[in-house]
């Protein structure tokens, strides 16, 4: 077992208690599936990705809303406010989004895509660190009328794996994402990524 | 009335050119007693397809929490959904086990048009499910608020907001939430008031959310018969607490209609 599996322990306990299940459930294999591989690499200057398992969990089960209704079943009918959490928590991760209102339509468009996307950029940004700028966009293509969510991943210096690692990610999700509505793509376009946004 | 908040004449719904709602949705949760098969969605879907032609399935996330002498227990759990939606997919029905939920989209065109979205949502669940109880009824809209600026002085926009004693720094708040549940009707109804802090559309904005939920505090304190009642007398509240919360400033941002 890599030690930083240690340090996520917590997170996945807490989630398998949260769903009354067993570590070795579905929801556990899926934690594992979604944080394990990263946790295996050595990271520099990024979050402990145990701080950022717990936080993006937090967000997604709307935990703070569930301990202000301590007795109500809550039912979670709305997907605005879901969307308004998933937005600003990613924000306050430096995640760029040029244009909010398209993410915010496209969310709406595709509810089930919130917490898949939240979970993709947790995984990013853990994995790169302060050795990346992401952005979250919608890519729009007028002429067969696509449009999917985008996550553009730049850095200062290219790393010369970086489409090697992108493609890692994106073969973790494949599964979870052909289950989805939406559609998310992690790439980049080999820019240099705005000087005030640049690191976690 | 409760409280010294209320306003003559004051709807919140279709009120104001630049309405700041976001969604309204309204909930009605059934007892366990009530019996409900998975072909129940498509019976209703029968009776609504006029309105709503467009029929989907999404996977929801669902918290219970359940409370006894032992403490909070939360539970997780997905949960199929059936999604008819309205042509302009702006209102739409939600149907899961023992739930209906009426849901509207910005732009929101007013409770006239609302209400009956939800009356004839609720009258098709009655045709297609004996119904032995309400577990729960709610009324929630969910507003977020754009104002031009970097920062902003809340108590120039906010009846309700976070208060900093003067021993407490009064500048570079960069985030909040604050938030209170109100009890109704000697309690059997609640309302849960929240403010927090949001991602502007412009960058030289500023934004909030402001989030009412009103619900039905004491399971089956309400009956099928009087839902109807009980979601009008909701929006009732819901009107007069949006007003408490926001000043006369915000009004003039909403472009008040007279």
């Amino acid at each position: 077992m890599p030690s930083s599996t240690v340090a996520l322990s917590p997170a996945k306990e807490w989630l398998v208690s949260q769903t009354g299940s067993s570590a070795e459930s579905e929801i556990g294999r899926k934690f594992d599936k979604f944080f394990g591989r990263h946790l295996a690499e050595p990271r520099r200057n990024s979050l402990a990705p145990s701080d950022l398992a717990s936080e993006m969990l937090l967000f997604y089960t709307d935990l703070r809303n569930s301990l202000f209704q301590a007795g109500q079943t809550l039912q979670s009918s709305v997907l605005t406010y879901q969307i308004e959490k998933a937005l600003f928590w990613l924000t306050s991760r430096k995640v760029n989004l040029p244009q909010p209102n398209e993410v915010r339509d496209y969310l709406l468009r595709y509810p089930d895509m919130t917490d898949l996307a939240l979970s993709v950029c947790a995984t990013v940004s853990a994995r790169f660190g302060a050795h990346a700028q992401l952005s979250l966009e919608v890519y729009r293509d007028p002429e067969i009328e696509d449009e999917y969510l985008t996550l553009y991943l730049r850095q200062q210096d290219y790393d010369r794996n970086l489409l090697e690692a992108i493609e890692d990610i994106c073969e973790e999700y494949e599964e979870e994402l052909a289950e989805r509505s939406g559609s998310l793509l992690v790439t980049t376009d080999f820019r240099p990524p705005p000087i005030e946004n640049y690191g976690f | 009335m409760d409280g010294g908040f209320l306003r003559e004449s004051l709807t919140m719904l279709g009120k104001y050119a630049n309405c700041p709602i976001a969604e309204a949705v309204c909930e009605f949760r059934l007892t366990s007693e009530t019996k409900w098969d998975p072909t129940i969605p498509g019976f209703l879907y029968e009776k609504v397809k006029e309105q709503f032609p467009n029929k989907e399935q999404k996977l929801i996330q669902e918290i219970s929490i359940t409370q006894n002498a032992h403490g909070v227990r939360q539970r997780v759990q997905p949960s199929e959904r059936a999604f008819f939606l309205a042509t302009d997919r702006k209102t739409f029905m939600q149907v899961g086990p023992h739930l209906l939920a009426v849901n509207r989209l910005k732009p929101y065109a007013g409770w006239e048009v609302f209400k009956p979205k939800i009356e004839d949502a609720f009258r098709a669940l009655a045709t297609v499910v004996e119904t032995k109880g309400l577990q729960r009824i709610g009324l929630r809209y969910i507003n977020r608020i754009e104002i031009p600026g970097h920062s902003v002085n809340l108590g120039e926009y906010f009846e309700f907001r976070p208060f900093r004693g003067q021993s407490l720094p009064q500048k570079n708040m960069t985030s909040f939430l604050v938030g209170c549940i109100l009890s109704f009707a000697d309690g059997r109804d609640a309302c849960r008031l929240e403010l927090t802090n949001a991602v502007p559309e412009k960058a030289e904005n500023v934004s909030f959310v402001l989030d009412l939920d009103y619900f039905l505090n004491q399971p089956r304190a309400v009956s099928e018969d009087q839902a109807l009642e009980w979601v009008e007398s909701a929006h009732q509240r819901i009107d007069e607490l949006f007003e408490g919360c926001i000043t006369d400033k915000l009004r003039k941002l909403f472009q008040e209609v007279t």
